[in-house]
C-alpha cells in the first residue's frame, strides 16, 4: 500500500482549524452578549465581536475532507490568506478577524449542526460551501439575521437577502458564451447542450435557453445524463449526428472529462463549453500543476475546451489586484498551487472586509449592523481577480458578467484567458426570482 | 449503421464490466447465501491499488495488475476469515450487514486517503484506439473484452475441473451434505472471496480506463450491475456473464435510441424493465436454480 497521502495544506488547515477555533471559544463567550455596547466607545457589538480585545470572529462551513474537500480546501485556505494578510496589516480600523472553521463534509445535516455549534460565537459565517449545504442553512440565518457567504453559484441564493453571493450565477454564464458566438464567431452556428439530470443542470440550461432566445442560434440537440452514469457514447453520438458545433457542458469534472475524450477518440472535436464546476485542473495531470504526469485525456481537452467563469487568469499581471494576490499566497500560503477556488476564497473574504469595513463605520457590528451593512455595500471592487461586486437592497446576482479561457496545457492553472469579463445582452435582461420552498 | 455498431461494441464492453462485477456477487452467493453489498466499493480498492501500484511505486503495469489482484484477494480471504468466519451460524441477514458496513467503511477511507481528486490509472492504453468503419475501438475497451473473456473462461475450467471447484459445488448444492463428506466448507468461503477480490480488481481497473478515471465515485457501479444479477439468475455464473452483457447493451442502447416522451434518462431504467420482463417469465432468472421444495 502506499503512504497516506495527504496535501500540505491540509495539515496546515486542520491544524490552524484547531487552534483558530479554541481561540474564538474564548472571545465568544466574552464578546456574545447579543446587542449591547460594546467598551469601544459608542460602537454597538453582537455574538462573535469581542471589543476588548477588538476581535471579530466569523465563521467558516466548508468541507474540508470527503469528496468536495477538492473545492474546501484552497476556498478556505484562500479566506484564511486575504484575512492573514488584513491581520498582518493591522487589521480593519485595527480589529482583527479570527475564522472559527468546521467541517461540513458536503452534508447538509452535518452543515446544520456544524452552524448551530458555532452560531453564537461568530458574527457571520464568512464561507457556507455548496448549494445543498447553504440552502438547509438558509432559514436558521433568516431567523437570525446571519449574514452567510454563499460559496455556490445557485441562481436562487442571489435573491436572499442574508446571502452574500460573489460571482456570477452559472445560468449567466452560459447566456454570456452564447453571446461570445453569436457575436464574434458565427451567428449561424450550431450549437448544443449535455446536461446533468438536477436542480444543477436544469439551472445551466435555463441561462442556455435565455441566451438562445436572445441570438437566435440554431440550437441542433440536447441531451441528459444522469448521475452515475459510465458511459457517454450515446450523448456525444447525438451531438455528432446532429452536426453541434458548440457543445455546452453541464457536468462534474470525471463527466466532462469523459464527454470530451469519447468524442475525441471517435474524432469528433466541436468546441465544448464547461460551466464553471465542470472544469478542474486534476483532469489534465496527476497532481493539477502543469509539471504533473498528463491523464488520458489530457491531450483531448488541450485547446478544444472553454472554461466559463468569473475568475481572471492566475498570475496574469495586467489585473490591478494579482500582484498584492500572489504576494500574499506566496507569504501567507507557499505551498498553495495555482487554484481558481483559492484565488474565489480570497475574494470572497476581500468582499466580506469591505462589508465589515461599512459596518464599523456606521458604528454597528451586531448582526443586523452587519446585515444592513452589506444590503447598502454597493459597488467594491475585487481587484479585478473577479467582476465588482454590486449589492443594493434590490437583491440579484453580485455580478452579470462573464470571462472566457481556454485549456491549455501549458499555461499554469492550465486555463488562458481570452475574453475578459463582459455583460450579453440577454444576461441584463435575466431574471433571478426566489426560490419557492 | 456506423452509430449502432458503436453502441454495439460499447455496450459490450460496458457490460463486461457488469459481468466482472456480477461474477463477484455470484460466486459469493452461491456457496454462502451472502448477498456481498460490498463488492462495488471492492472494485473500488481494486482500482486505487492498480492506481498506486502502477504510478506510485512505478511497477510496470501488468506487474502491478497481478500484484493488486493478489493483495485484495488475499485481503478479501482474510476479511472473511477473521471476521465473517466468527459470525458463522447467525443468521445471513447478520453477514449481509456487515458486507454493507464494509462497503460503507471503504467509501469513506478511500476518499480520506486519496483525496476526492481523480487519480492516473497508468495504463499502457491510453486514448489509443483503432478505426474500422467508422466505427472507433478503443485499445482499453478492447482489452476489457479479451480479459473478460480470459477470466471468465478460466474460472469456469476452474468451476468444473479442479478440486475447489468441485468443493465449491458441492458447498453450494448442500453446505451440510459437504462437510459430513469432509469438504473443507470454510477454506471454500475464504476462497470464493478471494475470487471476488480478484475479479474487482480487473472490473475497477477497466471501469477507469479511458475516458474514466481513477475516482471515489467508481464503487457505485455495482448498483448499476444489480439488474444483471437478478436477470441473469443470483446462484449461477453463466447467468452473470449474459446478464451482464444484457444489462450493458441495453443502456447504451437505450440512452442511443430511447424517444423522448420516455423521459430523459429512460437509460437508467430500461435495465430494471428488462430485469422485471425477464422475472415475469422466469422468476429465479435466466440461469438460476429454481429451490426443489417438499410440500
Amino acid at each position: 500500500m502506499g503512504k497516506v497521502r495527504m496535501h500540505p495544506l491540509a495539515a496546515v488547515c486542520a491544524a490552524g482549524a484547531i487552534t483558530i477555533g479554541i481561540a474564538a471559544c474564548g472571545t465568544g463567550s466574552s464578546g456574545g452578549g447579543g446587542g449591547g455596547s460594546g467598551g469601544g466607545g459608542a460602537l454597538k457589538t453582537g455574538p462573535g465581536v469581542d471589543a476588548k480585545t477588538k476581535t471579530i470572529s466569523l465563521g467558516v462551513l466548508s468541507p474540508l475532507s470527503g469528496p468536495v474537500a477538492a473545492i474546501g480546501k484552497p476556498l478556505t485556505a484562500g479566506q484564511e490568506t486575504y484575512f492573514h494578510a488584513v491581520n498582518a496589516g493591522g487589521g480593519i480600523n485595527g480589529w482583527k478577524i479570527k475564522l472559527v472553521e468546521q467541517d461540513t463534509k458536503y452534508d447538509p445535516q452535518t452543515e446544520v449542526q456544524a452552524y448551530n455549534r458555532i452560531a453564537d460565537k461568530v458574527a457571520f459565517m464568512a464561507q457556507s460551501l455548496g448549494s445543498p449545504t447553504t440552502k438547509a442553512i438558509q432559514p436558521l440565518a433568516a431567523q437570525q439575521q446571519m449574514l452567510i457567504g454563499a460559496a455556490a453559484q445557485d441562481s436562487s441564493l442571489v435573491t436572499d437577502p442574508v446571502m452574500a453571493v460573489i460571482g456570477t450565477p452559472y445560468a449567466i454564464d452560459n447566456a454570456n458564451a452564447l453571446d461570445y458566438i453569436a457575436k464574434q464567431k458565427d451567428k449561424n452556428a450550431k450549437v448544443g447542450i449535455i446536461y446533468q439530470n438536477d436542480a444543477y443542470g436544469e439551472d445551466g440550461l435555463r441561462g442556455y435557453k435565455a441566451g438562445l432566445k436572445a441570438y437566435h442560434l440554431r440550437h441542433v440537440a440536447e441531451t441528459t445524463y444522469k448521475v452515475g452514469d459510465t458511459d457517454l457514447t450515446a450523448q456525444v453520438q447525438k451531438m455528432r449526428s446532429a452536426g453541434a458545433q458548440y457543445v455546452f457542458v453541464v457536468a462534474t469534472p470525471s463527466v466532462a472529462a469523459t464527454i470530451v475524450g469519447t468524442g475525441a477518440s471517435q474524432g469528433y472535436n466541436p468546441t465544448w463549453v464547461f460551466q464553471g464546476p465542470a472544469w478542474s485542473g486534476y483532469l489534465m495531470t496527476a497532481d493539477g500543476t502543469t509539471s504533473g504526469k498528463p491523464t488520458a485525456v489530457a491531450k483531448a481537452l488541450d485547446s478544444n475546451v472553454w472554461v466559463l467563469g468569473y475568475e481572471s487568469q492566475w498570475g496574469d499581471m495586467s489585473v490591478p489586484g494579482m500582484a498584492k494576490f500572489l504576494a500574499d499566497a506566496k507569504k501567507f500560503a507557499p505551498a498553495q498551487i495555482p487554484d481558481y477556488y483559492f484565488m474565489y476564497g480570497y475574494s470572497e473574504a476581500k468582499m466580506e472586509t469591505a462589508v465589515l469595513r461599512k459596518a464599523i463605520a456606521a458604528g454597528d457590528l451586531t448582526r443586523a449592523g452587519i446585515l444592513n451593512a452589506k444590503l447598502h455595500l454597493g459597488k467594491v471592487d475585487l481587484g479585478g481577480l473577479m467582476p465588482p461586486v454590486d449589492y443594493t437592497p434590490a437583491l440579484g446576482p453580485a455580478s452579470r458578467m462573464t470571462g472566457i479561457s481556454q485549456v491549455s496545457s501549458t499555461t499554469p492553472g492550465f486555463l488562458k484567458g481570452f475574453r475578459a469579463f463582459f455583460m450579453g445582452d440577454a444576461a441584463k435582461s435575466m431574471q433571478f426570482k426566489a426560490a419557492s420552498r | 449503421m456506423t452509430a449502432f455498431f458503436q453502441l454495439l461494441f460499447q455496450g459490450i464492453a460496458l457490460g463486461c464490466i457488469y459481468a466482472l462485477v456480477a461474477l463477484g456477487f455470484t460466486v459469493v452467493y452461491r456457496a454462502s447465501k451472502v448477498i456481498n453489498f460490498a463488492q462495488g466499493s471492492l472494485l473500488l480498492v481494486g482500482a486505487y491499488l492498480v492506481s498506486v501500484l502502477a504510478t506510485g511505486l512505478n511497477l510496470p503495469f501488468v506487474l502491478a495488475v497481478i500484484a493488486a489482484i493478489a493483495l485484495l484477494a488475499a485481503g478479501c480471504a482474510i476479511f472473511q476469515m477473521m471476521v465473517l468466519q466468527r459470525v458463522l451460524g447467525q443468521p445471513v441477514f447478520v453477514l449481509v450487514m456487515i458486507t454493507i458496513g464494509l462497503s460503507i467503511v471503504i467509501d469513506a477511507a478511500i476518499p480520506a486517503i486519496f483525496g476526492g481528486n481523480a487519480r492516473i490509472l497508468g495504463d499502457p492504453w491510453g486514448a489509443s484506439a483503432v478505426h474500422v468503419g467508422g466505427v472507433t475501438f478503443n485499445w482499453v475497451r478492447i482489452w476489457t473484452v479479451l480479459c473478460t473473456a480470459l477470466i471468465l473462461a478460466l474460472y469456469f475450467v476452474f468451476d468444473r475441473f479442479s478440486r475447489y471447484g468441485l468443493a465449491m459445488r458441492a458447498t453450494a448444492a448442500d453446505e451440510e451434505a459437504a462437510l459430513a463428506v469432509g469438504v473443507p466448507v470454510r477454506r471454500v468461503y475464504a476462497l470464493t472471496w478471494a475470487i471476488a477480490g480478484g475479479v474487482a480488481v480487473v472490473g475497477g481497473l477497466f471501469l477507469a480506463g479511458f475516458p474514466g478515471s481513477v475516482n471515489p465515485s467508481l464503487g457505485n457501479v455495482s448498483l448499476r450491475a444489480f439488474p444483471a444479477i437478478i436477470l441473469g439468475g443470483l446462484d449461477s455464473p453463466p447467468g452473470a456473464v449474459v446478464g451482464g452483457i444484457t444489462i450493458g447493451i441495453v443502456e447504451v442502447m437505450a440512452s442511443g435510441y430511447a424517444p423522448g416522451w420516455l423521459g430523459s434518462d429512460f437509460s437508467a431504467v430500461a435495465p430494471y424493465v428488462v430485469m422485471i420482463l425477464v422475472l415475469l417469465c422466469r422468476p429465479y432468472g435466466l440461469f438460476g436454480t429454481r429451490p426443489v421444495e417438499r410440500v
